[in-house]
């Protein structure tokens, strides 16, 4: 899993059979820093996600297994917010275990 | 044991490759025609996408897709890649992996619209 920002909304009416009624995000990946890495996708969204939002999202085939049904053609999914920003790569508590 | 710090200094882990399989926005430019082909291929349709940018902008990179939803010339769509494209009723168990599953009627960035199918807002590259 990957974090990414919402960045954008996508409407579309005509889409494949399974996917009615799902929300489509634009999502700009970002690294542990929270700084924007690589270039910005689509996905489906089933964290009620909004503009802005800090997410964690799953890419490949495994992204459709966050949907209902599951046999549907989606390669990356929001699974999840991300409330607390901290990141552990810069946190004191991020040392090697005794 | 790191030494403290190094983590942030120099990544311990060698960069994953690049994320190839991502749900990404084009306009079928074009139709594939083939007679010789894979059996499984049988009748689905195959457009020609040139991938766009969150901003509309053509990225230069194009992709063969199985059209799954009926998208025309011209049409903006969204594209799944990988093992993704098979999981429709049409491309099921087939020798696919890009199926364009939607049609785009719109899309904003951070509250800006900048596509609509009834007039591109930013973009000025789409075709006629």
């Amino acid at each position: 899993m990957k974090l990414g920002r919402v960045i954008g909304r996508v409407v579309a009416t005509v889409r494949t059979h399974g996917l009615e009624g799902r929300i489509f995000l634009v999502v700009q990946p970002l690294d542990g820093r929270l700084e924007p890495e690589g270039a910005s996708l689509v996905m489906c969204d089933v964290a009620q996600s909004g503009q802005g939002d800090v997410v964690f999202w799953v890419g490949g085939r495994e992204a459709a297994l966050a949907l209902e049904p599951f046999f549907v053609p989606v390669d990356a999914t929001v699974v999840g917010n991300v409330e607390d920003g901290s990141s552990s790569l810069e946190s004191d508590r991020c040392t090697s275990p005794a | 044991m790191f030494p403290a710090g190094s983590i942030l200094s120099e990544p311990v882990l060698p960069r994953a490759a690049k994320e190839e399989t991502n749900l990404q926005i084009g306009e079928v430019v074009g139709t594939v025609v083939s007679t010789i082909k894979d059996a499984r291929i049988g009748s689905l349709k195959l457009q020609i996408v040139r991938l766009l940018s969150e901003r509309c902008a053509p990225t230069g990179a194009y992709v063969v897709a199985v059209d799954a939803v009926g998208a025309g010339h011209g049409d903006v769509v969204l594209v799944a890649t990988g093992s993704s494209a098979r999981q429709t009723e049409a491309t099921d168990g087939r020798p696919t992996d890009a199926t364009i599953m939607a049609i785009v009627d719109s899309w904003d960035l951070d509250g800006q619209l900048i596509y609509s199918s009834e007039a591109t807002v930013v973009g000025a590259h789409l075709s006629p």
